[in-house]
């Protein structure tokens, strides 16, 4: 099955697909805008609405079709003084060549930033934590935290009632909450895989 | 009734006894059936049942990642980590984190962080839950029981 304008999420692309939103102009009859922002930075530009007359020197095209039994989208694009269309491999690399090469700001001042969706805001609390880690270490050392939207919610030295607090403020959804501590974690499964018996089956 | 032992220690009187799993695991092993529920529906009736290796070795707690994708459990962190014997950078991988309601009988349930791993045959219970018990391993008797303190252990 080949679609259109399907607001897209699969596991390889999850990431990317979570913030995309787009619509596809229908021959100029109405028009269209589209945010483009790699999770959990700061966009990486946003298109903002423009009219269809001044064009965006590419066209650009997303199917989506199930691989596997998963929605998976493919990225075409093409200048439009192109014959052919290109693929593109990757959401990332399409919203490169989207803005480094076509993208021609018409207002810049209705330029607005994303808004992060659950699994960004999970990615959101990734790059806030790596930012302040020394901050959060000297002030959370030993505790686990719980970071939502690039704020510190709660933390607790317990992981079951922090989690408990935080999925009751925000519902279960991505929260980053990880272990705060000023050493490298590397964890260590210690136990070697047992052997399994000959003649047996598990 | 709770009383204090010789160490100081309250008891309660929800101990687990449990006995040594020898069909999964060669010797026998230390091993716990647990419920694993989203965090979603910690009511409901249908949990994942599943033997779990109470593993003092083991760092975190693991569940197979087919129960993962099944409950469709939440992201909470990323870790770094190795086998028993890594020792090089390239032995260690990040591995995803999530959360799960998880149930022990007769104790109150955790939501505790696990990680994916492959064999489905068991989870594993590792110190991050472990340490949170007073655990005592009965080896020839292969027998075992897990005390829930209710409060820290107090010194004199």
């Amino acid at each position: 099955m080949v679609t259109k304008r399907a607001f897209i999420e699969t596991k390889t692309f999850e990431d990317a697909v979570n913030i995309l939103n787009y619509k596809l102009t229908q021959r100029g009859s109405r028009p269209w805008g589209l945010f483009l922002c790699p999770v959990g930075e700061e966009p990486l530009k946003v298109l903002s609405k423009w009219p269809v007359r001044e064009p965006i020197g590419c066209r650009f095209q997303i199917f989506s079709h199930f691989r596997e039994a998963t929605l998976a989208p493919d990225f075409f694009i093409k200048a439009l003084d192109a014959d052919n269309w290109q693929a593109v491999p990757t959401f990332e690399q399409l919203a490169e060549w989207l803005v480094t090469k076509y993208y021609t700001p018409t207002c810049s001042e209705r330029i607005r930033k994303v808004k992060p969706t659950p699994q960004s805001a999970f990615e959101e609390g990734k790059v806030y934590f790596a930012r302040n880690k020394e901050t959060l270490t000297r002030d959370y050392e030993g505790k686990y935290i719980a970071i939502w939207k690039s704020d510190i919610i709660d933390s607790d030295t317990s992981f079951s009632s922090l989690a408990k607090r935080v999925y009751e403020k925000v519902g279960y959804v991505p929260v980053y909450m990880p272990f705060v501590t000023s050493k490298r974690r590397i964890l260590r499964f210690e136990s070697p895989q047992h052997q399994r018996p000959k003649g047996n089956e598990f | 009734m709770n009383h204090r032992n010789t160490n100081g220690l309250k008891e309660m009187n929800s101990d687990i006894e449990f006995n040594y799993n020898d069909q999964i695991f060669s010797p026998a092993a230390p091993a716990v059936l647990v419920e694993l529920r989203s965090v979603n529906f910690p009511s409901s009736r249908e949990p994942v049942k599943m033997i779990a290796l109470v593993d003092s070795g083991a760092f975190m707690s693991l569940i197979p990642r087919a129960v993962i994708e099944g409950l469709h459990l939440q992201q909470v962190d990323e870790v770094e980590v190795g086998d028993y014997d890594a020792e090089e950078d390239e032995d260690f991988k990040v591995l995803p984190v999530y959360s799960v309601h998880l149930t022990f009988p007769s104790v109150e349930p955790i939501l505790a962080r696990v990680a994916p791993k492959k064999p489905r045959s068991h989870a594993t219970i590792g110190r991050d839950v472990i340490n949170e018990w007073l655990l005592t391993l009965n080896g020839p008797e292969l027998k075992g029981v897990i005390s829930v303190l209710d409060a820290k252990p107090t010194r004199s």
